[in-house]
C-alpha cells in the first residue's frame, strides 16, 4: 500500500507541474513505483514535461467514465520502467470528475505503486478539489513572490480545514543573488508567514526551460542545480535527512561568501 | 405566513428573544424581522433584545444593517447579537480545525458571551468587556473570524485575512491581515498586537490604513485606538505617545 502526495500551490505558474514531473522522476530513479496523475482536467501539462504526449490513448476521464481499465490507460515513461503516467483529459473540464470518483481512483493506484503524486490545477475550486480529495499528504509549492506566498497560505488553510495536518512547503525560483542584494523576499521571510515545515528549496535554472521543451526532467541532467534540488526533496519526502543545498556560494561564488563573512 | 417561520421571538424576563433559522438567507431574514417589527411591534417590550444567528457568519455590513433596522422600528434597545452555534463558525469558514472545538475558548477564562450554553445566556445577557473568545491557532488568508465582545488570537493574522470583532481584537502573534475592532460602533475598542503590521485597522467607523511606505518594523507590542477621530498607534506599555504611525488615516465613512 502506497501514499499519495497532491502537489498544489494556489497561484498558477509557480512550478506545480515542473515540480511533479521532477519529483516523480528523482523518486522512480531511486527504485520506487511511482504513478503520476495530472489532475489538471482541461489543461494537460505533465504529459508534456515528461515528453509522453505522443503515446496517450485514454486519459483519466476515460478511467472514470468506464470506458477503459486504469492500467490501459497508465503510460510508462520512456526512461524509466517504473514510472508511469496518468494524462488529464484535454477535451473535458473540472466538472468531469468528482471528489469521490478521485477517491477511488487514487485508492486502487495506491494498491500497486508506493508512491501516488497528484499534480494539482490552479485556483481553490472544484479541480483542487478534486485533486486533493485522494491524498494522504499535500506539497505547497510557492515563489519567492508576495502573491503567491498569499496563495500558498490560502491553500494551507483550505488543507488544514480538511484535515491536511502537516502540509510541507517547496520554495521554487529563488535567486540567491537578489536574495542577498533584499531584492527578493528570503526563505525565512516566507516560513515566518506560512509556519509549515520546508521539504525543499529550488533555485532558479535555465535548465528548466530546456528541459521542459525538451520534455526531458532536469533531474536527469546532472548538471542542473534546480535537478539536484529535486533529488534532495525526494530523499526527503523518502524520509532521508538530506543537508539543504548552499545555494548562495553555488551562486555567488567567492564574492557571495566574502559577502556573508563580512554581513552584507 | 413562510416569511415568519424563519424568525422565531421568544420573550424573555426583560426583554425578547429573536432565533434566525439557519437555511433562511440573511435578505429574507432581515424581511421576515422588518416584517414581525412592524406587525408585533407591542410584543418587544423591555430594554434587552438578543438576535441568536446560530451559526450564520454575519459580515459587517449585514450586522450594521440589522443594528439599523432594529433602531428605526424600535428605538434604542440594547442589543446583542450572538452566535448560538458559535464552533460551527471557524469551521464553516474554513478556520476550525475540526472537530476540536476546544480550541475557542480557553479552560482558564470566563466562557465566552457566544460559547455560554443557551439557557443561561437567555436569563442572563453577558455583556462585558473582560469577556473575550480566545483562538489558538493562525489565521490564513482568505479566512474570517467573527465575534460578538472581544477576541484574543493566540497565532498569526496573516495578510488577506480578517478578523472582526464587536469589542477588541488582541493578537498574541503578528497582525498582517485586517482587522475591525467595535464592529458595531463603539469608538473606544482597541487592536493589540505583538507585531502589528497589518494592511488595514477598522475601529468603529474610523478606517486607518498602512502607509503606501512600510517604517521600520517596531519589535514591541503596539496598541492601535481612536484618538481625535483618528485611528493612532502606540507602544503598549509606554506612555510616550508616537505620532500616528498612519499618516494616511483618516476618519472613514460610516459603514452603513
Amino acid at each position: 500500500m502506497g501514499k499519495s502526495i497532491v502537489i498544489t500551490s494556489g497561484k498558477g505558474g509557480v512550478g506545480k507541474t515542473t515540480t511533479t514531473a521532477n519529483l516523480g522522476m528523482a523518486l522512480a530513479q531511486r527504485g520506487a513505483r511511482v504513478a503520476l496523475v495530472d489532475a489538471d482536467i482541461g489543461l494537460r501539462n505533465l504529459d508534456v514535461l515528461l515528453g509522453l504526449e505522443n503515446r496517450i490513448v485514454y486519459d483519466l476521464v476515460d478511467v472514470v467514465e468506464g470506458f477503459c481499465r486504469l492500467r490501459q490507460a497508465l503510460i510508462r515513461d520512456k526512461r524509466c520502467e517504473n514510472l508511469f503516467l496518468l494524462p488529464a483529459a484535454q477535451t473535458r473540464d473540472k466538472t468531469a470528475v468528482s471528489p469521490d470518483q478521485m477517491r477511488a481512483l487514487v485508492a486502487e493506484l495506491k494498491e500497486s505503486f508506493d508512491v501516488v503524486l497528484i499534480d494539482s490545477p490552479a485556483g481553490i475550486e472544484q479541480g483542487f478539489q478534486n485533486a486533493v480529495a485522494g491524498a494522504d499528504e499535500a506539497v505547497v509549492v510557492t515563489t519567492p513572490e508576495v502573491s503567491a506566498v498569499r496563495d500558498a497560505d490560502r491553500i494551507i488553510g483550505l488543507l488544514e480545514a480538511q484535515e491536511f495536518h502537516a502540509p510541507r512547503l517547496v520554495i521554487n525560483r529563488i535567486r540567491p543573488a537578489m536574495v542577498s542584494r533584499g531584492d527578493m523576499m528570503d526563505i525565512n521571510d516566507i516560513l515566518e508567514i506560512l509556519a509549515i515545515d520546508l521539504v525543499g528549496v529550488v533555485p532558479e535554472d535555465e535548465h528548466i526551460v530546456v528541459s521542459t521543451n525538451r520534455g526531458e526532467p532536469a533531474v536527469l541532467q546532472n548538471s542542473s542545480l534546480a535537478g539536484r534540488a529535486y533529488r534532495n526533496i525526494a530523499a526527503r519526502l523518502m524520509g532521508e535527512d538530506v543537508p539543504f543545498l548552499d545555494l548562495q556560494s553555488a551562486n555567488g561564488g567567492l564574492l557571495g561568501r566574502l559577502r556573508r563573512i563580512f554581513g552584507g | 405566513m413562510q416569511a415568519q417561520t424563519c424568525v422565531r421571538r421568544h420573550p424573555l424576563r426583560d426583554g425578547t428573544l429573536v432565533e434566525f433559522d439557519a437555511a433562511a438567507s440573511f435578505d429574507e431574514l432581515l424581511a421576515a424581522l422588518a416584517r414581525l417589527l412592524d406587525e408585533e411591534a407591542h410584543a418587544f417590550a423591555g430594554p434587552n433584545l438578543i438576535i441568536d444567528v446560530g451559526s450564520r457568519v454575519l459580515g459587517t455590513d449585514q450586522l450594521l444593517d440589522l443594528e439599523a433596522l432594529i433602531r428605526r422600528e424600535l428605538g434604542p434597545r440594547v442589543l446583542q447579537i450572538v452566535n448560538g452555534e458559535a464552533d460551527d463558525i471557524l469551521r464553516e469558514d474554513g478556520a476550525g480545525d475540526g472537530g476540536a472545538p476546544a480550541s475557542l475558548r480557553d479552560g482558564g477564562f470566563p466562557p465566552a458571551a457566544p460559547a455560554e450554553p443557551a439557557a443561561g445566556r437567555r436569563d442572563r445577557p453577558a455583556v462585558g468587556r473582560s469577556e473575550a473568545v480566545i483562538l489558538r491557532r493562525t489565521v490564513r488568508s482568505g479566512q474570517r473570524v467573527t465575534c460578538d465582545g472581544s477576541i484574543v488570537i493566540i497565532g498569526d493574522v496573516n495578510p488577506g485575512a480578517e478578523v472582526i470583532a464587536t469589542g477588541d481584537v488582541v493578537v498574541l502573534g503578528s497582525l498582517r491581515g485586517m482587522a475591525h475592532a467595535g464592529a458595531r460602533g463603539r469608538i473606544d475598542a482597541q487592536v493589540i498586537a505583538l507585531r502589528l503590521e497589518p494592511v488595514q485597522i477598522r475601529i468603529g467607523p474610523c478606517i486607518g490604513r498602512r502607509p503606501d511606505q512600510p517604517p521600520g518594523r517596531s519589535l514591541r507590542p503596539e496598541v492601535a485606538r481612536v484618538l481625535d477621530g483618528t485611528i493612532v498607534v502606540e507602544p503598549l506599555a509606554g506612555r510616550r505617545r508616537r505620532p500616528a504611525r498612519e499618516p494616511g488615516s483618516d476618519r472613514g465613512e460610516p459603514i452603513g
